[in-house]
């Protein structure tokens, strides 16, 4: 009776060191820290980094973008800052609203400035390429910090204007080009939407430039869709309801009082990104708290990761871990650990599959 | 018509929403609160003390908020600068002191402003949501309270106005 007790409590301490810690997580699929970064303190301040960032294709720089001040911050892999891109207005470096940004395989910077229409090219001084006028008649919205590029074309989940109050309908990407000419507009909505009881949906995408596929995933759904580039037509649907996904069970409607809508959101699972390695596709699923939703604190949300083999789109895991992911790329993830602007820091992480 | 499509859209569109309707019945138990409230509140989160909150104005934002909120806090500063008779504070709901100064340096705002690190306004239950203006007038009562940035109440002056009501 002792030993059982004596295992018992063995297993809860091992349950619950497992969650506080990003390393070995699950048997077979590891995370071993390679690296940490915190980024040292710049002038001017940045305030309020979105979650997600961009790597260059090296590593070596990370971009950032400042949701308060509407600009791009670029720091190397030290932490070390190294410019901040755009000034606010309308001048010819002016940004007002940054609605997606990225760098690419020769470190430039692409912003795209919905508010001005403008997609614009900077170098790493900051320095103006290029400004050309993007998407100004397009029926269509991007989602925001979503567009993602591939082959000199640009990627994004959009929702048609048409369908603003009703986005289940409406059409699901759009690929772009950096001319701003718009190529094709396809997919379509998860069909989960429909019976989703939250309203609010938004679509998060990974590129798999090897297979020449995006992947798209709702923000409530646990289904990933699968288009092919080169065709714009759907391959694959999959996924799991993995054992964190939680949606509501009343519906979210917006005419419900704020606090009643804040009380059915708690504990409610929403999906903020998607990524590609070379072994897996993940999820990026978040669960919400009163605290999050009281404070926009973006560490007050607990995290999991939910990963699909990429060759058999069978699931993997569900990892439990306790940061944010802001960007994978190269096989490395990059969570948050820190957000207070005196210490932002990112761990890097390798993740291994011991199967493979 | 140009679309500003964030993810908070979705957000705005349910604040709207609840902020259309019947106010009073939505914000009755806020108006219950008084000046006292407000000022134990304002000095467990600042260095303020017995300082008056009579014929106050509170603007309650978070550091994230959208243009429209933005906006207006831009109108009170400018209204602030030049009616010195009316006391206009700003409490701003964030977590980090750094993101606070950031944000106060970008809006360029002089409204003496104070930070609530951690939501304890919703937990005294002052507000039920952000971004709102809090009017209390000469008796400490809550006179008036309304959304900022939102449709219903497009002009400032009406919430001004109510004071002298």
């Amino acid at each position: 009776m002792s030993k059982t007790i004596l295992v018992n409590i063995i297993l809860v301490l091992m349950i619950s060191c497992a969650k506080k810690s990003n390393t070995v997580v699950e048997t077979g699929v590891h995370l071993n820290n390679i690296t940490t970064i915190t980024l040292k303190k710049t002038e001017p301040l940045f305030g309020r980094f979105v979650e997600k960032f961009r790597v260059s294709e090296s590593g070596d720089l990370l971009v950032f973008s400042d949701r308060i001040q509407d600009r791009i911050f670029v720091y190397d892999r030290e932490g070390n800052f190294i410019n901040v891109i755009g000034e606010r207005g309308k001048g010819p470096k002016g940004l007002i609203s940054v609605h997606a940004f990225a760098i690419t395989s020769n470190n430039e910077v692409y912003v795209f400035d919905l508010n001005q229409r403008l997609f614009k090219t900077f170098d790493l001084n900051g320095e103006v390429i290029k400004s050309v006028s993007f998407l100004d008649e397009a029926p269509f919205g991007p989602i925001p910090y979503e567009a993602h590029i591939s082959n000199q074309k640009i990627i994004t989940p959009i929702i048609e204007s048409q369908f603003l109050l009703t986005p289940e309908k409406s059409r699901l990407l759009a690929q772009i080009n950096l001319d701003g000419k718009v190529d094709s507009v396809f997919g379509s909505f998860d069909s989960f939407a429909e019976e989703d009881r939250h309203y609010t949906h938004f679509t998060n995408i990974a590129i798999d430039e090897e297979k020449d596929v995006v992947y798209t995933n709702l923000s409530t759904s646990p289904y990933i869709q699968a288009f092919d580039l080169s065709d714009f037509k759907k391959t694959e649907y999959f996924g799991i309801v993995s054992k964190s996904h939680s949606l509501p069970t009343k519906e979210i409607h917006p005419t419900l009082p704020v606090s009643e809508i804040k009380r059915r959101s708690v504990n409610q699972t929403s999906n903020v990104g998607l990524y590609v390695t070379d072994h897996f596709i993940i999820q990026h699923m978040q669960i919400l708290t009163k605290e999050w939703i009281d404070l926009n604190d973006y560490s007050a949300k607990e995290n999991i990761l939910v990963l699909y083999d990429k060759e058999t789109y069978e699931f993997s895991k569900e990892i439990p871990v306790e940061h944010t992911l802001g960007a994978v790329k190269n096989n490395q993830l990059y969570f948050i650990e820190d957000f207070n602007p005196d210490n932002y820091t990112i761990g890097v992480y390798e993740i291994t599959n011991e199967k493979k | 018509m140009r679309l500003r499509m964030k993810k908070s859209s979705w957000f705005l569109f349910a604040w709207i929403a609840f902020f259309h309707g019947c106010e009073s019945k939505k914000f009755s138990s806020y108006y219950e609160n008084t000046d006292s409230d407000w000022k134990s509140y304002m000095e467990r989160i600042s260095d303020t003390k017995d300082s008056s909150l009579k014929n106050t104005i509170l603007l309650v934002l978070k550091s994230t908020e959208c243009s429209p909120a933005l906006g207006e806090l831009r109108w009170w500063d400018e209204y602030q600068s030049t009616n010195s008779d009316l006391n206009i504070q700003l409490i701003i709901i964030e977590k980090y002191a750094s993101t606070f100064q950031a944000f106060l340096n970008q809006e360029e705002i002089t409204i003496p402003a104070s930070r609530d690190s951690a939501g304890i306004l919703f937990d005294l239950a002052l507000l039920p949501t952000t971004p709102m203006k809090v009017l209390i007038d000469g008796e400490g009562k809550i006179k008036k309270l309304a959304a900022i940035g939102a449709a219903i109440d497009p002009t400032q002056d009406t919430f001004v106005g109510s004071l002298k009501e």
